[in-house]
């Protein structure tokens, strides 16, 4: 790459990454805003795009202390790190197991098993609701967490879909050599196929800890003690018909997604790892 | 850094301490509502103030989102655990009374209890909560409307508070008078814009409910829809279209009448308080809507937040206590300071005379026009019966094409009958409960 | 290759099937054990009311093929909102791969501060959907707005995005490449294990930039766009929460999706067994669309051996 390709990469990415901003922008500066400046047209007269509007004066600090002490946020944190320890370890776990039959292994029947598996996210999930719930119901796992943490050990299809594609990628030389050393197929997977796999599989695990970290509906649904609910769920506390606090709301949030932001950036270096091995073995 | 992920991990796992049941040994009455935001610790105040007052049960409130709120408690119902109690806003009474999905009042209250519910409560109040002569829900809090000025901008154009548009048809003109264009000619302050068919239909004499069956093409109602069609169409639908959508604050200390952009707005009873808590100088004054030619005088819709008690309740007795203590039936003084907490209209006489509640009213002076409201003959509803979230659908969206000039107003509520009948007769060709009566 | 095993099989006939089959059922599992438990007795259910009216509260009561004959003979709704869902896909569906393998591409390059642009341009997909429904109301509000700014300095009015009528669609075509994050993020996974000596190869064969990228770059990376299009199809004519935060449908129905339709019908109006048949429906749909374009991978997805 030249010089001047280099920079223009690094101008392109400079000017889209603005946009890309703008959403946590909005989102801190309200959460450090007052009410008063929430919203505020100045200047009616004459309606035009200021960034002006997008820096808090004077600077509320204090909407983090009370945004903290609405919800019970400790216990609710607490609650969404199990849930999405539990869920992150299962999913990627028995969709990796599972993605590795489709994917290198020869059984009767296959391509039927793939097909019903991918149809079964093309099922709206508003219509099997119902019976999921009253199958759980009859299973007795309403108001526990069982709803919300079982399922994910059976593999998850959007999962399984996705390292399916992965592990076809991979080259067969070396689990052919494996084979020739005596390793069964389960060694293979372990000792070939996953450390191969490393960014597909961080990038199910980031997907799962955003889905359970974000979904407020399921625990809303399955759970009936308040104290039981996740953080998604203490952010739909703030607000309400005929009001809301939109600067409590947004210093939530922000504290909300920062934890998010943290494991996003440390979890995507093991992409870079991805290529050293990659390029290394084969 | 290492010390500082301890730190984070022992905060997280360490249990809080907070203990869940507070009164043990008492009857839990699980109650399901939709208050969040600043309404909730002020409601669930409420929810304190009654575990405090008596021994035997403790309410357990729980707060769902009010997008969420249906869906769980249609789930929990499915599997036959609901919870004992449950408020919500949405018109539904008269779909899930059809459905059988929560029980009349009449067979958890006393004789004496009924005699006297039926005897002192406002008629409005009734209506909005029996079906088919039941009564199937408690309302807690009927939310009213009247017409908000500024006084500020009336100034400007000469007038005052004694001197308030008389009819609809004057209010309209000195709405005109009160609009304001910038340099560019766009539109900057819109003096009196009239929006909404249910909240404007009764001051034409319109209804939707008529001894028990859902009315929607009718004269009255036809008349309210032109008037509103007019209403748009003199600005340019366009022009209204854009005005309305770049309002952002609905609520806070930036919403449309204190930040200016309407000089007279027709809005609820909850901006008393809201106008005393973000811009307590806002020069300001609430009056009735002024009846049009041939109109009706003290008109309003009323929209209420319903108490309900699943069928499959445990403790409907629990649920029943607490409806009558927070709602104030039985409990005036209490009643009086709970409408007063939530910035609401009592149910009765009885509680609008309380001393709490007088004291409210001293403080809020403005208030005292929603509370004289109540006993106006001309209020509307929501229209009430199986089909109704079906049919306040598709009024919204009749509302929407006329007032953005897609529709013409004489027909949009035939299409909207036609659309209601027709879900009828399909409903009742799959053998669907949707009610005893025609229509 | 899988040959039936015969329903009269001797223990060595046995032994052979286990022997062939086993280890591949025994890795599926997993699924296959949800897929028994928890997944196929909802589906069935889910089907059987379809035929039936169905309010929840109420046991089924069937009812033949109403609710389909309804749907395709006296519902507009039904088909205005699929024709709503269909044209979004077809341009979002695209865009979204488009924007996703360009900026994986672009991230890819070994610039500097690489790690801190993949994690703003993941941001979007972080936020959470309260904050993004109201920064987004902001950026299209059609007075103070960003997008209408910033058109104002060309000379143009724009319009009202999200209540127009016209424009409602599109401005949640537009919301939808803020969320292009998620897919760049597979597309960089995929990336990653595209072996560098193919690239050495290609360069000492004097292959310019632009000749590695549509030899070797594209084609190795076309079983993860194959499953971003397959996933793309499928969540699109799911599409609800933007649609539902940010329009309700509106202005005058504009944006009615199928799956906000089929929410209101299952949820609003306690028409399950309707629900039931529009989801039904939409599965057919679906899965035609989607045979089609695993019918197609043979023409364009290489696994590179």
């Amino acid at each position: 790459m030249t010089k001047v390709q280099r920079l223009l990469i690094y101008l392109v990415l400079v000017v889209l990454s603005i946009p890309a901003l703008l959403p946590l922008t909005w989102m801190v500066s309200t959460s450090l805003k007052s009410d008063k400046q929430v919203f505020a047209t100045e200047g009616k007269a004459a309606p035009t795009v200021s960034i002006k509007s997008l820096v808090p004066s004077p600077v509320q600090w204090k909407n983090y202390p009370s945004a903290m002490r609405t919800v019970p946020f400790q216990t609710y944190l607490r609650n969404t790190v199990l849930l999405c320890l539990i869920t992150v370890f299962g999913v990627v776990l028995s969709s990796a197991i599972v993605a590795y039959g489709f994917a290198r292994c020869q059984f009767v029947g296959k391509s039927i098993f793939f097909v019903a598996m991918i149809s079964t996210m093309a099922v709206p999930p508003q219509v099997t609701m119902v019976p999921i719930f009253a199958l759980f119901k009859a299973l007795g796992w309403y108001g526990t967490y069982l709803p919300l943490t079982v399922p994910s050990f059976f593999g998850a299809p959007f999962y399984i879909f996705l390292l399916t594609q992965f592990f076809r990628k991979l080259p067969d030389d070396m689990s052919e050599a494996a084979r020739l050393d005596g390793s069964n197929e389960w060694g293979i997977f372990t000792k070939v196929i996953l450390p191969l796999s490393r960014p597909a599989l961080a990038t199910c695990a980031i997907f799962q800890f955003m889905g359970t970290w974000n979904d407020f509906l399921g625990p809303l649904l399955y759970l009936n003690n308040p104290s039981s609910y996740t953080v998604a769920y203490g952010l739909q506390q703030f607000l309400s018909k005929n009001g809301g606090q939109w600067t409590l709301l947004m210093a939530g949030a922000t504290v909300f997604t920062l934890p998010m932001i943290v494991l996003f950036f440390f979890a995507q270096k093991t992409f870079i790892q991805g290529i050293a091995t990659t390029g290394a073995k084969s | 850094m290492a010390l500082a992920f301890i730190a984070l991990a022992a905060w997280i796992l360490v249990p809080s301490s907070k203990v869940e049941a507070r009164y043990p040994g008492r009857i839990r009455v699980t109650f399901w509502h939709a208050f969040g935001g600043e309404w909730q610790p002020i409601y669930e105040g409420m929810v304190d103030r009654f575990n405090k007052s008596q021994t035997k049960y403790e309410v357990v409130p729980v707060s769902i989102p009010d997008d969420a709120l249906s869906m769980k408690f249609l789930l929990s119902a499915a599997g036959g655990e609901t919870p004992d109690l449950l408020l919500n806003w949405e018109p539904v009474l008269g779909m899930w009374s059809a459905k059988g999905l929560i029980r009349p009042y009449d067979e958890i209250m006393t004789p004496e209890e009924k005699k006297k519910f039926l005897a002192q409560t406002y008629p409005i109040v009734k209506a909005n909560a029996m079906v088919n002569g039941k009564i199937m829900a408690m309302i807690d809090g009927l939310d009213f409307w009247a017409v908000y000025y500024r006084l500020d901008h009336l100034k400007e154009i000469g007038l005052d508070k004694d001197h308030l548009p008389k009819t609809m048809e004057e209010l309209i003109e000195v709405g005109h008078k009160l609009d304001k264009f910038d340099d560019q000619h766009h539109l900057r302050r819109i003096g009196f814009l009239p929006q909404g068919i249910l909240k404007f239909s009764a001051a034409f004499g319109g209804k939707f409910n008529r001894d028990g069956h859902v009315v929607i093409d009718t004269p009255e109602n036809r008349r309210a829809m032109e008037f509103l069609s007019q209403a748009s169409k003199r600005y340019g639908y366009d022009t209204i279209t854009r005005f309305t959508s770049s309002l952002q604050a609905d609520a806070g200390p930036n919403m449309p009448l204190i930040a200016g952009n309407y000089s007279i707005m027709f809005d609820g009873e909850w901006r008393v308080k809201q106008v005393a808590q973000y811009k307590p100088d806002l020069p300001y004054i609430v009056a009735p809507l002024p009846a049009p030619m041939n109109g009706k005088p003290n008109t309003s819709n009323t929209a209420p937040n319903y108490l309900m008690i699943p069928t499959a309740a445990r403790q409907p007795q629990g649920a029943w206590e607490f409806a009558k203590f927070c709602t104030g039936f039985m409990y005036p003084e209490e009643g009086g300071r709970n409408m007063g907490d939530m910035g609401w209209i009592p149910n009765d006489p009885l509680i609008a005379h309380s001393k709490s509640y007088q004291a409210y009213l001293k403080k809020y002076p403005q208030f005292k026009v929603f509370v004289d409201l109540m006993t106006s003959p001309n209020l509307g509803m929501f229209p009430q019966g199986p089909l109704e979230k079906y049919i306040n659908d598709e009024l919204e969206k009749a509302d929407e094409m006329v007032t953005r000039g897609t529709a013409k107003p004489d027909e949009a509520l035939a299409v909207v009958a036609k659309h209601v009948s027709a879900e009828k007769l399909r409903l009742r060709k799959l053998g669907q409960p949707i009610g005893e009566e025609g229509n | 290759m899988n040959t039936p095993h015969p329903n009269h099989s001797t223990p060595s006939r046995l032994k052979k099937w286990v022997r062939k089959n086993g280890t591949g059922l025994l890795f599926i599992s997993p699924w296959l054990i949800g897929f028994l438990c928890f997944t196929i007795g909802p589906f069935f259910s889910s089907i059987y009311l379809s035929f039936n009216a169905y309010d929840l509260i109420h046991p089924p009561k069937w009812v033949g093929g109403a609710n389909y004959s309804t749907l395709l003979h006296d519902d507009p709704l039904f088909w205005s909102s699929l024709g709503i869902t269909v044209k979004y896909a077809i341009v979002s569906v695209p865009l979204g791969i488009v924007a996703g393998v360009g900026l994986a591409l672009l991230l890819n390059t070994k610039v500097k501060g690489q790690t801190i642009f993949r994690t703003i341009f993941y941001l979007p997909s972080i936020v959470p959907a309260v904050a993004n429904a109201v920064v987004f109301s902001w950026i299209l509000n059609p007075e103070i707005g960003l997008v209408n700014g910033i058109l104002r300095l060309f000379g143009v009015e724009g319009p009202a995005w999200l209540s127009d009528t016209k424009w409602a669609l599109w401005s949640l075509i537009f919301m939808s490449v803020w969320s292009v994050g998620g897919s760049m993020v597979i597309y960089l996974a995929g990336l990653q294990d595209i072996p560098v000596h193919l690239y050495e190869a290609a360069t000492l064969d004097g292959a310019s930039a632009y000749q590695r990228l549509r030899k070797v770059t594209l084609p190795l990376l076309t079983p993860v766009i194959f499953f971003n299009l397959v996933m793309g199809i499928i969540g699109s004519f799911q599409y609800f929460t933007e649609a539902f935060v940010m329009t309700k449908g509106g202005p005058e129905g504009s944006t009615s999706f199928y799956a906000l339709y089929l929410f209101q019908r299952a949820w609003q109006y306690l028409d399950m067994g309707y629900a039931c048949a529009m989801a039904w429906l939409v599965f057919v749909i679906v899965m035609a669309i989607t045979g089609i374009v695993f019918q197609s991978q043979k023409r364009w997805v290489h696994f590179g051996h």
